[in-house]
């Protein structure tokens, strides 16, 4: 072996090979600068990958509602915190899952929940941005396979407005303790768009959702074709003290639930 | 039941822990009794002995009186299930129910109770359950999914109901006698067939076998329909059934990292662990193989028939014979009589 090869030749062979080895990786690092979706949010910044993570199953048999996860547990600056996320799946007729405005310290950026809908194969990205212009990028690449045992919700096709609103709170809160708080309401989320993203009828969504403590806004979730059926969301609240939790939900029909809960620390 | 479920921290947790403790009273149960459909036609069939066949036939009425009973009462609503779908596709049902019953005689045991075996020392089984489970997801999402799909849409015949009581009342019958005469009817003649046998009585160990077994179906619902009830995050209603829940365990034993434990999984797991439990206990664990290529020749067959034909008839001899039969559905009716007549022919054959 020797002979045949020299030394300084097995070093370029293996500078090259190593080379050829990483060239992938670093494809893959710049993939999401090829959707149009994600280079508009994220601008002119380079997103961070450290801290954020979007919790998906590798495989999903049931597209139509997959539980997702979003934790943020990064390191900030002083006096920095997120003020959005942003969920997007580039593989859906419409890349828009949901957008997230956390309003105030109150609410934390870490164990969000909710559901979102896959129409195929694909990486789904998330994006946290902090009030100073930081902003972090985690993806998930989810195999959805044609699906066996769905038993679709007959009901939910009837369904045309908004019903049933639900609220969750703990049984008990503590001042400065983080709690989770869940929230959903029945809703069919109808696109309006066939498989191929074509319109084919009128998009019957619930927008928002406005989350207000004492008249201070805490959080808003604005939904989107991507957003499952039954809009739900869960978040960590970690109170600095007792007051009225108000939720507003919006659809695009113009109407509007109201709820109240006390919040008694 | 808030108590329960915060005790085990939450109801997801809760519905784990249950699936684990049924899946370890079926082995256990199971082991005992040798509790078993192919065995049970066998016998009956060819052997002139017709125990455990009624053992089956108790389990069944069992789980049907339990399951309805907890309806009754209004502890959970079994009307939308896997079993009963709007539009049930019942000549594919029927021919998935007959491949079963052929695949199971092959591999002479059906999933349940070849996951019971392996527990026992059967590495038989261990092949028949890797391929039943690996058929069954290609069935399901891989491979064979576009032939399903394609079987699902040629088959399709208008059907006026999903459930018998529903078959019914759609021939004019008011619901309420609908319901009963169903109930009443099929539980009473099983609790016939079983009861009237002088043998059957007098063998405890297929009796209680049977009775406790149809008792775990209906256990089944109400983890995952009361435990398992929540207005956020509601678990799929689901029992004991062994045809996707082995391909989704082997699925989860690959992918645990990215996915979530479920009910199938934690019931298999624990079916292996109280079979286990019983065989190490009686001293009945042995190891076992195949002795010749054509024998594990009919194991291979059988474990692909079974989970190919599980998936189309939407569930095993327990998914749709218990647990499916439960509900009243008709899928389960027309997935038994394949799944006997499918027997009779493989034992023909094999």
């Amino acid at each position: 072996m020797g002979t045949l090869f020299s030394s300084r030749f097995r070093v370029w062979l293996s500078v090259l090979l190593f080379s050829l080895l990483l060239t992938p990786a670093s494809q893959a690092e710049q993939a999401w600068q090829r959707i149009p979706a994600l280079e508009a949010l994220l601008a002119e910044t380079t997103p961070l990958r450290d801290g954020l993570t979007l919790d998906l199953p590798f495989v999903v048999d049931d597209g139509s509602a997959v539980a997702v996860g979003l934790n943020f547990s990064g390191q900030l600056q002083q006096g920095e915190y997120i003020n959005t996320l942003h969920l997007l799946a580039p593989g859906n007729p419409r890349s828009e899952v949901m957008s997230l405005r956390l309003q105030s310290p109150q609410a934390s950026p870490a164990q969000i929940n909710t559901r979102m809908r896959l129409s195929q194969s694909q990486t789904v990205y998330l994006v946290a941005k902090s009030n100073q212009g930081r902003s972090w990028l985690a993806s998930r690449e989810v195999r959805v396979t044609v699906s066996g045992c769905a038993v679709a919700d007959p009901d939910a096709r009837n369904l045309v407005a908004m019903e049933t609103p639900r609220i969750a709170l703990p049984n008990r809160l503590r001042q400065g303790q983080p709690a989770s708080i869940r929230i959903m309401i029945n809703h069919p989320m109808e696109t309006g768009l066939d498989e191929t993203g074509e319109r084919v009828a009128e998009a019957n969504l619930v927008q928002s959702l406005t989350i207000q403590l004492a008249g201070e806004p805490l959080l808003q979730a604005d939904f989107a074709t991507g957003t499952a059926a039954n809009p739900f969301v869960q978040f960590q609240l970690t109170p600095k003290e007792s007051g009225e939790l108000t939720f507003t939900w919006r659809d695009s029909q113009g109407n509007e639930v109201n709820e109240t809960r006390e919040l008694r620390l | 039941m808030t108590v329960l479920t915060d005790w085990f921290g939450g109801h997801l947790a809760a519905v784990l822990w249950g699936g684990a403790l049924l899946g370890l009273m079926y082995g256990l149960l199971a082991q005992w009794s040798r509790f078993c459909l192919v065995r049970g036609l066998y016998n009956h069939w060819h052997g002139g002995d017709g125990r455990l066949l009624r053992a089956f036939a108790l389990a069944m009425a069992v789980a049907l009186l339990a399951s309805q009973s907890m309806v009754q009462l209004g502890w959970l609503s079994l009307e939308r299930t896997l079993y009963t779908p709007a539009n049930p596709v019942l000549p594919l049902i029927f021919l998935g129910g007959l491949l079963f019953g052929v695949g199971m005689t092959f591999a002479n045991a059906c999933g349940a109770r070849s996951l019971v075996l392996l527990g026992s020392g059967n590495l038989r089984s261990l092949v028949v359950l890797l391929v039943l489970g690996i058929t069954a997801y290609m069935t399901l999402s891989g491979l064979l999914a576009p032939l399903r799909l394609y079987l699902e849409q040629l088959l399709r015949l208008p059907v006026p109901a999903s459930t018998l009581p529903g078959l019914l009342g759609s021939a004019g019958l008011p619901a309420p006698a609908a319901y009963w005469l169903s109930l009443l009817s099929l539980s009473g003649l099983l609790l016939w067939f079983c009861l009237s046998n002088r043998s059957f009585r007098q063998s405890p160990r297929d009796w209680l076998g049977g009775l406790t077994i149809g008792l775990l179906v209906a256990g089944g619902w109400w983890v995952t329909g009361v435990l398992g009830a929540d207005d956020f995050e509601p678990v799929r209603l689901a029992s004991l059934t062994f045809v996707a829940p082995i391909g989704e365990s082997l699925q989860y034993l690959m992918l645990s990292t990215g996915s979530r434990l479920s009910f199938a999984v934690v019931v298999v797991g624990g079916i292996l662990l109280g079979s286990l439990a019983r065989a190490l206990i009686a001293g009945e664990f042995r190891w076992q193989s195949y002795e010749s290529p054509r024998q594990m020749g009919k194991g291979l067959v059988g474990g692909a028939l079974m989970g190919f034909g599980g998936i189309m008839a939407l569930g095993c001899t327990l998914g749709q014979g218990l647990t499916g039969f439960s509900t009243l559905a008709l899928s389960s009716l027309v997935a038994l009589a394949g799944i006997t007549l499918g027997a009779r022919l493989g034992f023909r054959w094999r």
